[in-house]
């Protein structure tokens, strides 16, 4: 029965497991290098990632949040790292060479973080979560807890949505005036919105306790999943490639600024 | 269905709860016996008690709103009282209003198995009851879709399935009809008669009667207190006290000398009516309704709009909006019935076609402006309610209109006093009831004086005296002038209210015309699972077309009436 599933690929048959075990791998994987040209290749690895787990088209659909990423970490890092060495003099402040690449390395750490949310998020649904997790030790109420609270997000942006064109349809634009006065025009937005959803999730969890949740210590699965090889072969790439990238770093390579 | 021999499958004795800080009580000394395999309706208005009853069954109250309970209730010979919600799941099902607050998982299958699943069932039972139970709602060719991409029916259905699968013998509905479509509601009424033949015991809450007469019993529920029981039959022959609890009497129980036994169906109003000689009033008027032919005051010429990755939308739209024109917007779930009027206050824009309000393109205007020639009143006031207090609300709109200060409070006060809200003013929003919310956000569009006045399903969830209340102000203001479009299920309202009714069906119009016009049409009733209100049923058999009670009364004239 759950073989059924639309949008099958071949990490879509991964065991929950296996991708929980990846993506906390993949977490400390983007925190050894710091140097660009290292996150460049991560970033790829990820974007090869995409194109097989078929979301390459809704992680493209993030740009502009991509490119507000890599502006922001540039700039900030340049104008508050301060490092010797080459540098640039820009209406009258040191910018050193070394910060405005560790800038690029952090914009692209970022992107390939998200990248990989995005693939992990659009190739494990959220009852495969909560089972990875459980098979990996975490209390079933918890896992579920957490997988939920990704499955409620779009949720509450649906809510968002029509509690801005009810707004709207009163002649409030939040988008209109100085910061502040943007600031304030949310206010109309953000009550709704949260009321609406706390409304819901009182249903929910009403809903959850009628259908017998937490009522056996042993819950058992409609979904089955097995280790496969390609299991163990995702594994086996991700721990060589990360043991590797910290030998890389132990012995000098993939670091702009040597002691962050 | 009759009733077996066996031990009630519910028995409630002196039933009495108050909520945690609540002055009055819920429920007050309540007494039902519910037979096995039988099919009970409750009926009752806005804070009857309907619901209350039904989670005091699944020990939502007081295990999960606490409060103070007394009496006892037996499910299925045991008493529920040491057991907890998650305890009665095997037990008794609960189907509640808000299906898309009971809906979490990422996968039809998975939504539906995890009940049996919480029962710690083997992967063989959980397999077979997720087959069974998306078989018996129609959902099986949807086993692997996400339920957020489904329709509201399709949704709905499936939250039936995700509580069919625990094959508890009792199953309670608690409004779950109300966000449906007339196809999506004969679809659970013929499922819920499926499931009364196999054995479940049925417990329907509703504020219609007239889905209600194959039940074996009703119970009228009023303030906390059980009003009537009987079998529907004996419960729906009673119209005043049908009324009196926020409920709509069926048409023809209405036209009964008072004490006769009033007819229940058109068949018995037929012969009701010829036995007492009925023939149309020598000064009968003409009953077709004066239709308005002001100037158009908003036009859609050619307009198409699809959602972006979907199919859903409206095709090549026309549609002229005469001032003074109340028009119903008609069709099942997912027709383009929204997508079109959010055409008109620019809540949508039109990827094909012209949109024209007050003569020009509705791209010339900016948010405010079109916000003050065309309102727009949605189905759940919750999505625009925020301030704390009931005068602030109505003033948000106006005040984004840059009004003074002196016409804001002058606006305020006019619209408050139409709504009968006026003693309401200092109040917390959110202290109202969900009939008071509603006009109080009808109040926050009217005060901005729309000339085109939307309300999307503006009566879904409100009960009789409600819908009458909220219908009455809008109905004023179309006398004044204001345009009025309503989308709405209920076709009493098309023929009670409105000039004018456009049929969508698969993002087309396939039906523009007058209602006397649309409820002549029986094959384009049939074919979109339209119905004529019953008196409307009844005066084109007697060869009239009556929109109401009150104008068969005056149309027709027989002994004794």
């Amino acid at each position: 029965m759950m073989e059924e599933r639309q949008n099958s690929s071949p990490l879509h048959h991964l065991h929950p497991s296996t991708k929980v075990l990846c993506l906390l791998l993949f977490l400390v994987w983007a925190m050894v290098f710091n140097h660009p040209l290292y996150h460049l290749a991560i970033t790829a690895l990820v974007v090869i990632i995409n194109l097989i787990g078929g979301s390459f088209r809704r992680a493209l659909s993030f740009w502009k949040f991509y490119l507000v990423i890599a502006c922001a970490a540039v700039l900030l890092w340049s104008l508050f790292l301060d490092e010797p060495g080459p540098a640039y003099n820009i209406l009258g402040r040191h910018i050193a060479t070394s910060a405005i690449l560790y800038g690029i390395g952090m914009g692209l750490r970022l992107i390939s973080l998200i990248l990989f949310a995005v693939v992990f998020s659009s190739t494990t649904p959220v009852e495969a979560f909560t089972y990875g997790l459980r098979r990996l030790g975490l209390p079933y109420r918890v896992g579920f807890s957490l997988s939920l609270a990704f499955r409620l997000v779009p949720s509450v942006y649906q809510t968002a949505k029509m509690v801005e064109s009810a707004q709207q349809a009163r002649g409030h634009n939040p988008r209109k005036g100085g910061p502040l006065r943007r600031i304030f025009g949310f206010v109309p937005l953000m009550i709704p919105t949260i009321l609406y959803t706390l409304r819901s999730a009182n249903n929910l969890s009403l809903a959850l306790e009628c259908k017998g949740f937490g009522l056996k210590r042993k819950r058992t699965s409609l979904a089955r999943y097995r280790i496969g090889w390609g299991d163990i072969l995702t594994l086996a790439l991700f721990i060589v490639g990360l043991s590797a990238s910290i030998w890389l770093r132990l012995k000098g390579y993939g670091a702009v600024i040597d002691r962050l | 269905m009759k009733p077996s021999l066996q031990s009630p499958a519910v028995k409630v004795s002196g039933l009495s709860f108050t909520y945690q800080d609540a002055h009055t009580p819920a429920l007050t000394d309540i007494n039902i016996q519910i037979p096995r395999g039988s099919y009970t309706l409750l009926l009752g208005g806005s804070s009857s008690g309907k619901t209350t009853l039904l989670w005091s069954l699944a020990r939502v109250v007081p295990e999960f709103h606490p409060g103070e309970i007394a009496g006892k209730i037996e499910i299925m010979g045991e008493y529920n009282t040491s057991r907890s919600p998650q305890e009665m799941a095997p037990y008794l099902g609960l189907i509640m209003q808000d299906f898309a607050s009971q809906l979490f998982s990422s996968e039809v299958a998975t939504e539906v198995a995890f009940l049996p699943e919480n029962l710690g069932l083997p992967y063989e039972e959980l397999a077979r009851r997720v087959a069974e139970a998306l078989q018996m709602v129609g959902l099986s060719h949807l086993v692997g879709r996400d339920p957020q991409t489904l329709s509201g029916g399709e949704r709905q259905r499936l939250a039936i399935a995700s509580v069919l699968s625990g094959e508890a013998p009792i199953l309670v509905f608690d409004e779950a009809k109300s966000d449906l479509d007339p196809a999506g509601r004969r679809q659970i009424d013929e499922l819920c008669g499926r499931l009364c033949r196999g054995g479940n015991t049925i417990i329907s809450a509703e504020v219609e009667v007239e889905e209600g007469a194959e039940a074996d019993l009703a119970i009228l529920l009023s303030e906390g207190r059980i009003v009537a029981k009987g079998s529907p039959k004996e419960v729906f022959a009673r119209p005043d006290e049908l009324l009196r609890c926020g409920i709509r009497p069926l048409d023809v129980t209405l036209l009964a000398d008072e004490g006769d036994a009033p007819p229940q169906t058109v068949e018995e109003a037929l012969q009701y009516l010829k036995e007492r000689d009925i023939h149309p009033h020598p000064k009968a008027p003409d009953p077709k309704s004066a239709k308005p032919e002001g100037e158009v005051i908003a036009s859609l010429e050619g307009v198409s709009f699809t959602y972006p990755r979907s199919d859903a939308g409206i095709s090549d739209i026309d549609l002229s909006v005469r001032r003074g024109e109340f028009i119903a917007l008609v069709g099942a779930n997912g027709s383009g019935k929204t997508t079109l009027v959010k055409q008109l206050n620019g809540l949508l824009r039109p990827r094909q076609g012209n949109v024209y309000v007050g003569g020009r393109p509705i791209s010339e205007y900016d948010d405010a402006e079109l916000a003050s020639m065309v309102g727009y009143l949605f189905q759940d006031p919750d999505h625009q309610i925020f301030h704390e207090q009931v005068k602030e609300e109505v003033g948000f709109g106006l005040r984004n209109l840059k009004l003074s200060e002196e016409e804001i409070t002058s606006r305020t006060r006019e619209v408050l006093e139409l709504m009968e809200l006026a003693e309401l003013e200092e109040e917390d929003p959110y202290s109202l009831n969900k009939g008071q919310r509603q006009r109080l956000a009808l109040a926050s569009v009217l005060a901005m004086h729309p000339s085109l006045l939307i309300l999307d399903e503006p009566t879904t969830g409100l009960d009789y005296l409600e819908v009458r209340r909220l219908m009455s102000a809008v109905e004023e203001m179309n006398r004044r002038g204001i345009t009025v479009i309503a989308i709405t299920h209920a076709m009493w309202l098309v023929a009670r209210y409105t000039h004018r009714v456009a049929v969508m069906s698969g993002g087309n119009k396939v039906f523009d015309g007058t209602p006397e016009e649309l409820f002549a049409d029986e094959e384009l009733l049939s074919s979109h699972m339209l119905s004529r209100p019953q008196i409307v049923e009844l005066s084109l058999r007697l060869g009239r077309y009556c929109p109401t009670v009150e104008e068969f009364r005056r149309t027709f004239t027989w002994k004794g009436a």
